[in-house]
């Protein structure tokens, strides 16, 4: 019998309960809890600190991809006018928002409030704007500006003093108060969180490496949507105990491991495994990605309102081409890769405008090959099966000759 | 940058070739993004002493470090500005809400900015040669006002001209050529009869516009764009300390799409511009991905059509078919007409 | 004797359409030919081969009108007029009680809302990178060879139609071209063809919204499979005129007749 290309992991089950309770707790079992959709680069560490619970609009609009439902969603956000040229996740999320019946799970709860952070995108804010103008519920953008040259005093302290204001903000409409213990303890599981996920990728320096693309992907979840609670920590304990037996029994991800690949950008939701599969073919694995990583900033104890300020203005999308260059430079070098595949998402213009001079840089500095595959994350009317499996298999029949 | 002794000049598209530009932009990107890349990978902007990107969107954003890594010899600056202005989407729009801390970090931005012009670049901003440069390009904002308010006396393409020069032009020299057109006695009101129309939206950097509306007989009667009244609204503030006005001003400027303030603003911003002007309907200029606008086109139309206003959207790209073009706007004028 | 004859001209990408009006908006004769290259010789040929038919001398044609594609430089006229102004017209006319127009012609696609008066209340075309007109269902017949009269009967005979969902022509073609690589039968393809126009053109409608009565017009709504594809995705009964070719035509001949009449 043929092994399958993609082998799951015991920990998958686990991982689906965490995320259907995680969507259900939100909708039923808040227990008089206010809900906050959060943007991914949200300091929700506040919000937890708070006793205010958070919802991923990404996050949902990522699962609309996976489970094939965001086109029907996307079409009833551009009938409303919202072009098809504009970010798959956030139509699916307008669309999941005017046509709830349709959507999974119905659609997120209805929030209490609305926390956007730019530091990812500038689209996350005027998606975030279009949602709570139909709510009617209050809305903080949070502005991280984009470092170009590196972090810059003036612009921490302009985070800071927004920090500062989301307290008060939360405060007044919500009427809950910022505990400072709470605060603590919330970074201290974050902190864990991050560390335990940190470690697992890192595991993935093994030959032949314990996880795939996929992989990476869909544990990603808890990270972003649970991160700085105790549940999460739990699963990625699992998760690391279940991925460091797999290293001692030297089993790797894929049935035969000869290239290892590096992956930039998001994942192609709607063609998960599929896609991944194609490369499986030609005992490919993905063994480091430059996007589930983008949760890999501890932040200092003790240090409050200023570390979280200064974590989540640095994160990874909020960095300079140069430092994103420097970056797969470095993943390239510590996981042993000899090829990478950066995905020209459509959707991500922060993620995906300056890949081609990206790719440019890493391929002079390090010499290994790279592959642009153009799609979208979560708008399957992008993708043009014909055209990736062309340049899949052009670029596996050059690394197999090199 | 101009009490530094640079003349800055706006960088807008200036032809329809993407060849270079292709191979440093995907597809999905606007039309400026790509032809602005391309004048660069030419040769074209060699004259330049430098380019200063201020952060407005996501693609300028690419487009800043795109160019520093293609072209390490370019000196390439950039400057964040802050991109909330409001807080509460239930506040009107005025003189309070703007992110907290926004004024001192735009202070901050602004004398980062001169430092890195005098040490980096030679040129110091001394507060003098500040004072009477801003004096000089709120001459030029009073002219382009006045003139707005005349615009009867003037064609669409008379009208594109003299706003999009003042971006391109040495502000001395578009000031000189103001003066005289507001002075002007001897303009003939347009014929009378045509729908009167307001331009809304991003940039009108081609010239085809103008010219379909003057053959149509349609008139501009107000515009609401970036390469418009835009970038004449609000005068500084002549009291304050110099870099303080400076950051007054862009604190108050005229909502743009790419900065987060409350929904409504720029459909009332548009909707009086309407009224005041006794326009027929609102031609939409909407760049091809360009998001900030699409996002805003949904509020804005709704609003538009809340308040019985036609209006049809005109999508540009790095070559826009000209018939497709023609088409929508003669039709629009038909139906104005009817 | 004073003119009494009024001309609509429709100069398209693919085909010229003309046709001939009498004082009481009687049709005397209509025309559709191939554009070929520039289409305004074609569009001459056709006006005089109408106007020989009728016996009608050029000075018996008291307004000239043309709309489309190629009305701007086609001189032989007195007045231009939108295709989307001339398409609601038309349709009005026909049917009095038509307020949604679907206009799907060549090289673009419109759809127009109508009030009761017949007047357009608003109006939308085609972006760039949306598939979905007469130039691509004609290369798509090609790649199936069949004549591009046989398309829509030959969806009709479909019960699994493939999928195709790209938004861009280019790969809408190559989704269909490897369906037919892998031995899809013909009809299949042909109604997934149809279907991901009639997606196309219903979302272009949505943003006008689709009222009742909803009348087809173009080339594109002779193909039984595109309108059947139409009535079904959009659960709405999709009327089609005996020559919808000629619709922008006899719109524009009806501007020319309003204009001439005095």
């Amino acid at each position: 019998m043929t092994q399958p290309r993609y082998r799951k992991l015991k920990t998958a089950n686990h991982l689906q309960r965490l995320m259907q309770w995680h969507y259900a707790s939100a909708r039923y079992l808040r227990m008089g809890r206010p809900l906050a959709w959060v943007s991914s680069g949200a300091p929700v560490e506040i919000l937890r600190a708070m006793g205010v619970a958070a919802v991923y609009p990404e996050n949902y609009s990522a699962l609309c991809g996976a489970q094939r439902q965001a086109v029907g969603l996307c079409g009833a956000a551009e009938a409303q006018g919202y072009s098809p040229d504009l970010c798959s996740y956030a139509r699916t999320s307008l669309g999941s928002i005017l046509d709830g019946k349709g959507a999974p799970m119905h659609g997120l709860p209805r929030p209490d409030l609305i926390v956007a952070c730019n530091n990812i995108c500038g689209t996350v804010v005027k998606w975030f704007e279009a949602a709570a103008a139909h709510y009617q519920s209050p809305l903080l953008v949070l502005d991280a500006p984009f470092l170009h040259d590196g972090l810059q005093p003036s612009t921490l302290s302009y985070v800071v003093a927004q920090l500062e204001e989301m307290v008060r903000f939360v405060q007044r409409t919500t009427h809950q108060r910022l505990d400072a213990v709470q605060l603590e303890e919330t970074v201290r599981l974050a902190n864990e969180c991050t560390e335990l996920w940190g470690e697992i990728r890192a595991l993935c320096k093994s030959r032949p490496s314990p996880l795939n693309a996929p992989d990476l992907f869909v544990n990603m979840a808890p990270i972003v949507v649970l991160r700085g609670t105790h549940s999460a920590v739990r699963f990625y304990q699992r998760l690391k105990a279940e991925v460091e037996q797999r290293v001692r029994d030297g089993v790797g991800a894929i049935p035969e491991e000869k290239h290892r690949l590096l992956w930039d950008n998001i994942a192609i939701w709607y063609r998960l495994y599929g896609f991944y599969n194609l490369f499986v073919d030609y005992k490919a694995c993905f063994v480091a990605d430059t996007y589930t990583g983008a949760w890999s900033q501890t932040l200092p104890p003790g240090a409050g309102l200023q570390g979280i300020a200064a974590a989540y203005a640095t994160i990874f999308l909020n960095q300079s081409l140069e430092y994103r260059a420097a970056l797969m430079v470095r993943l390239i070098s510590e996981y042993g890769v000899d090829g990478f595949v950066m995905h020209v998402n459509r959707s991500c213009k922060p993620y995906s405008l300056g890949q081609y001079a990206v790719r440019r840089a890493v391929m002079e500095r390090t010499g290994v090959p790279g592959l642009l595959i153009e799609a979208d994350m979560c708008d399957a009317r992008s993708y043009a099966e014909e055209a990736v499996r062309t340049r899949v298999q052009a670029f596996m029949e050059s690394l197999a000759e090199a | 940058m101009h009490a530094a002794g640079f003349a800055p000049v706006r960088l807008i598209q200036t032809g329809s070739e993407t060849t270079l530009a292709n191979a440093h932009l995907p597809s999905f990107s606007c039309a400026l993004a790509r032809a602005v890349t391309e004048r660069m990978l030419r040769g074209d902007l060699d004259f330049l002493h430098g380019v200063l990107f201020t952060h407005t969107c996501d693609t300028l954003q690419c487009l800043t470090d795109i160019w520093r890594m293609s072209r390490p010899r370019f000196r390439v600056l950039s400057f964040a500005l802050p991109s909330v202005l409001d807080v509460s989407p239930r506040r009107a729009p005025g003189p309070s809400g703007d992110a907290t801390g926004a004024r001192e970090y735009m202070l901050a931005e602004l004398h980062r900015l001169a430092d890195t012009l005098e040490h980096g670049l030679g040129a110091p901003v001394r507060e003098e040669e500040l004072c009477a440069s801003i004096a000089l390009y709120d001459e030029q904002r009073r002219l382009l006002e006045a003139l707005h308010a005349r615009l009867d006396r003037l064609t669409a393409q008379q009208w594109w001209s003299l706003s999009i020069s003042a971006m391109l032009m040495p502000v001395e020299e578009h000031v000189r050529v103001l003066r005289r057109c507001v002075d002007a006695r001897g303009i003939a009101q347009n014929a009378p009869g045509g729908p009167k129309l307001v331009l809304a939206g991003a940039l009108l950097d081609d010239p085809l516009i103008p010219q379909v509306i003057d053959e149509l007989g349609g008139r501009v009667a107000g515009d609401d764009l970036c390469t418009g009244s835009r970038y004449w609204d609000t005068l500084v503030d002549g009291e304050q300390e110099p870099f303080a006005a400076l950051a007054e001003r862009y604190l108050r400027r005229a909502p743009c799409p790419c900065k987060h303030t409350t929904r409504e603003a720029r459909g009332e911003r548009i909707l009086s511009l309407v009224r005041n002007t006794g326009a027929q309907g609102v031609v939409l200029v909407l760049p091809k991905f360009c998001d900030p606008h699409a996002f805003d086109a949904v509020p804005l139309t709704r609003a538009l059509d809340a308040a019985d206003v036609p209006h049809v959207t005109l999508e540009t790209d790095v070559s826009a078919p000209a018939g497709q073009v023609r088409t929508r706007l003669q039709a629009f004028l038909e139906m104005l007409q009817a | 004797m004073p003119a009494s004859h009024f001309l609509g001209v429709d100069i398209g990408s693919l085909t010229v359409k003309a046709v001939l009006l009498d004082r009481e908006s009687r049709v005397l004769a209509q025309g559709v030919a191939r554009a070929g290259y520039g289409g305004q010789e074609t569009a001459a040929d056709l006006v005089a081969h109408l106007l020989q038919e009728q016996n009608v001398a050029p000075a018996d044609l008291a307004y000239r009108v043309v709309t489309g594609y190629g009305r701007v430089r086609f001189n032989a006229v007195d007045e231009e007029v939108s295709e989307i102004s001339c398409h609601a017209r038309g349709a009005f006319h026909l049917y009095p009680a038509a307020r949604t127009v679907l206009d799907i012609g060549g090289q673009d696609s419109k759809a127009i809302r109508l009030d009761a008066r017949g007047r357009v209340l608003d109006f939308a075309m085609n972006d760039k990178c949306a598939a979905g007109t007469g130039r691509f269902l004609e290369v798509m017949a090609g790649a199936l060879q069949v004549a591009i009269e046989e398309l829509g009967p030959l969806a009709l005979q479909s019960q699994h139609p493939v999928s195709i969902s790209s938004t861009c022509t280019v790969f809408a073609e190559s989704e269909a071209v490897s369906h037919i690589a892998r031995g899809a039968a013909r009809q299949d393809v042909a109604a997934g063809l149809q279907r991901a126009i009639a997606s196309r053109v219903l979302g272009l409608a949505a943003r006008v919204g689709l009222e009742p009565e909803v009348v087809a017009t173009g080339g594109v709504a002779l193909n039984a499979g595109l309108i059947a594809a139409l009535a079904e995705l959009s659960a709405m009964h999709i009327t089609v005129p005996t020559h919808p070719q000629t619709v922008g035509a006899l719109g524009a001949a009806l501007y020319a007749l309003r204009k001439g009449r005095g």
